[in-house]
C-alpha cells in the first residue's frame, strides 16, 4: 500500500527544473565548486526567506547560505571539500525559526564536463556557412559551430539524422586530420592535448595506424587513408549505436 | 604478545589488507590464537603509504579525547575531506591500534566480545545500511567526535577508547545527526550532568524500557520528525529546543 504523506505545514516543493546546479571540476587535484542558479519565482515566497544549499555525499554533508529569495547571494567559496565525489543537494527556503518554506531534495548536478566533452556545440553567426569547426587554442575542445540564424539547428544536429550523417563524418574527418596530421599527435597516444580523441578512435578503429606517420619526411597519404578508414569505421559502428553517437556530441 | 611495530608511517589497507584484517578477525571469533598479522601494516600488497606522508607510533590513550587530538593533530596535513570517508586508512588505523581498541583477556589474548568487524575495519564498498554504521569504528568515532565537536562533546569524549556506549551507539547510528553541532550540544544540554560529568541517569532507558520518555531514542525520533519540516541539522541548540515536546522538559529542567 502506498505510503500517504501529509504536508500540514504548507511547505512548497522546489520541482528539479526549477534549480540548476552545475558542478566545475578544478582540473587538478582540488574538490570541484559547483554554481546555482534557482528560478523560484513562481513559488510567491517571501522575500526575506533564507536560501540554504546543502551538499551530501555518504556521511558528509557541507551547507553553502544562499543570501534570501530575493537576493541570491552565493558564497565566496563554492568548494566541494567535503562532498568532492557525486554529491547530490538540498535546496532550501527557510524563515526565520528555520521552518522549511520550500523544498527540493537529492537534486543532481549537472556537470560542467566540457573538457570530457569530446565535442561542443554552439550556435554563432557565420554568415551563409552552416556550420564550422572552430579549434580553439591548444587544449581546447574543438567547437563544432552551427549557425544561429537556421531555425531548429541545435536541435538537428542532436536528433536529426539526416543533418548529422552529413555533418558528423566531416566533422570528425577534420578533427582528425589537425590532430594527427597538423598537430603530430600520435594515434597511439591516449595521453596530451587529443589524447582524449586518440582514444575514442581507438575504441571503435582497431586497425594499427601507418609506421611513421608523424614523421616530417614520410608522406602523409597513408595516415590520411587510415583516417578515412577511421571515419567510416565510426559511420559503420556509431550511427546504429546512438548511445555512443549522442554521447560523442554531447 | 608479539613484540610492537615500530613508528611507521601511515597507510591505506588495500582491498587484501582489509580482506585479510577480516580473517584474521574471524579467526580470533571462531576461538583461535591467532598471531597478529603485522603484516597487515607494512606488506605493500596489503598496506599502501598515504601522500602526504604522515607517521604515527604506538601509544596509550586513556580516552576518545587523548585518541582523537592525537590523531587530529597527526591526520592533518591529510586534510579533513581525504580523511573522513578514507575506508583504508581507518583500517589500517584499527589494526595498528589493535590492542589499544580490542578487550584483552587474562590470558592477554585479544577479545572481541560481540564488537562487529567495523570497530576495526571499514569495508570500502559497503553501502546502505552498513555503510551508516561506519562511526562505530572506535578510531574513527574518537576522530569525529574531537574535530567536529571538540568539547561541547566532553559527555562523548570522556569515555574510553575500546568502547562505544549507548549514548555514542545511538547518535553514531544516526550519521546526519551525529555530524549537526546543534543536535550533539542539545544531547549536551539535555543529556549531561556537568556537576558528576556523567549522564544523567535514565537517559538510555533499561530493562524493558529502551525508549524512556524523553531520551536519547525518543530524541532521534523527534528530530526525525522535526526534519521534515525543518532545518534541523543547521539549527542550533536554542533553535531546537523549543520545538520539543513535553517528555523532554524534565531533562531540560535539569542542573545544565
Amino acid at each position: 500500500m502506498p505510503v500517504r504523506r501529509f504536508n500540514y505545514t504548507g511547505r512548497k516543493r522546489i520541482l528539479h527544473h526549477q534549480v540548476a546546479i552545475v558542478l566545475h571540476e578544478s582540473g587538478n587535484d582540488d574538490a570541484p565548486t559547483f554554481t546555482a542558479e534557482l528560478n523560484l519565482g513562481n513559488l510567491d515566497l517571501p522575500p526575506d526567506a533564507r536560501l540554504m544549499i546543502v551538499s551530501q555525499r555518504n556521511r558528509a554533508a557541507m551547507r553553502f547560505p544562499w543570501g534570501t529569495v530575493g537576493n541570491p547571494t552565493p558564497p565566496a567559496n563554492c568548494r566541494l571539500d567535503e562532498t568532492p565525489d557525486n554529491p547530490h543537494f538540498r535546496v532550501m527556503a527557510l524563515d526565520e525559526s528555520r521552518r522549511l518554506l520550500a523544498l527540493a531534495d537529492r537534486v543532481q548536478p549537472r556537470r560542467a564536463n566540457h573538457r570530457e566533452s569530446l565535442l561542443w556545440l554552439m550556435e554563432a553567426d557565420l554568415g551563409r556557412e552552416v556550420w564550422r569547426l572552430d579549434f580553439g587554442s591548444a587544449g581546447d575542445n574543438p567547437t563544432l559551430l552551427v549557425n544561429r540564424n537556421i531555425p531548429g539547428i541545435s536541435r538537428a544536429v542532436r536528433y536529426d539524422d539526416a543533418f548529422r550523417g552529413l555533418v558528423v563524418p566531416e566533422a570528425l574527418r577534420s578533427i582528425l586530420n589537425k590532430a594527427f596530421i597538423v598537430d603530430g599527435h600520435s594515434p597511439d597516444d591516449d595521453a596530451g592535448d587529443w589524447g582524449k580523441w586518440a582514444g575514442f578512435v581507438q575504441s571503435f578503429y582497431s586497425e594499427e595506424p601507418p609506421a611513421g606517420f608523424n614523421d616530417s619526411e614520410n608522406d602523409a597519404e597513408p595516415l590520411l587513408k587510415w583516417i578515412d578508414g577511421a571515419v567510416a569505421a565510426f559511420v559503420d559502428k556509431c550511427f546504429d549505436a546512438r548511445s555512443m553517437y549522442a554521447a560523442t556530441m554531447r | 604478545m608479539t613484540a610492537q611495530p615500530a613508528p611507521q608511517q601511515i597507510c591505506e589497507l588495500t582491498d587484501a589488507g582489509i580482506k585479510a584484517a577480516r580473517e584474521y578477525l574471524a579467526k580470533l571469533r571462531a576461538g583461535e590464537r591467532a598471531p597478529f598479522p603485522y603484516a597487515l601494516l607494512t606488506d605493500r600488497r596489503y598496506a599502501q603509504p598515504v601522500a602526504p606522508a604522515v607517521s604515527v607510533e604506538q601509544r596509550h590513550f586513556a580516552s576518545r579525547r587523548e585518541a582523537g587530538a592525537y590523531l587530529k593533530d597527526r591526520l592533518a596535513p591529510l586534510g579533513n575531506a581525504a580523511i573522513a570517508d578514507n575506508a583504508g586508512l581507518w583500517s589500517w588505523l584499527g589494526m595498528f591500534y589493535f590492542h589499544q581498541i580490542v578487550g584483552i583477556d587474562a590470558a592477554g589474548n585479544p577479545r572481541l566480545g560481540r564488537n562487529p568487524d567495523v570497530a576495526y575495519i571499514i569495508d570500502p564498498d559497503e553501502t546502505g545500511r552498513g555503510a551508516r554504521r561506519h562511526f562505530a569504528h572506535r578510531l574513527l568515532l574518537c576522530w569525529e567526535i574531537y574535530v567536529r565537536h571538540g568539547e561541547t562533546a566532553w559527555y562523548l569524549l570522556d569515555e574510553p577508547v575500546g568502547s562505544l556506549g549507548q549514548l555514542a551507539d545511538r547518535l553514531s547510528g544516526a550519521p546526519e545527526m551525529f555530524r549537526a553541532v546543534g543536535i550533539v550540544e542539545l544531547a549536551h544540554r539535555l543529556y549531561a550532568d556537568p556537576m558528576t560529568r556523567r549522564l544523567k541517569s535514565g537517559v538510555l532507558g533499561g530493562g524493558q524500557n529502551q525508549r524512556p520518555p524523553g531520551g536519547i531514542v525518543r530524541l532521534l525520533d523527534v528530530l526525525n520528525q522535526l526534519y521534515m519540516t525543518y532545518d534541523v541539522y543547521g539549527m542550533t541548540a536554542q533553535q531546537l529546543l523549543p520545538l520539543l515536546p513535553p517528555e523532554f522538559a524534565r531533562w531540560q529542567a535539569a542542573p545544565d
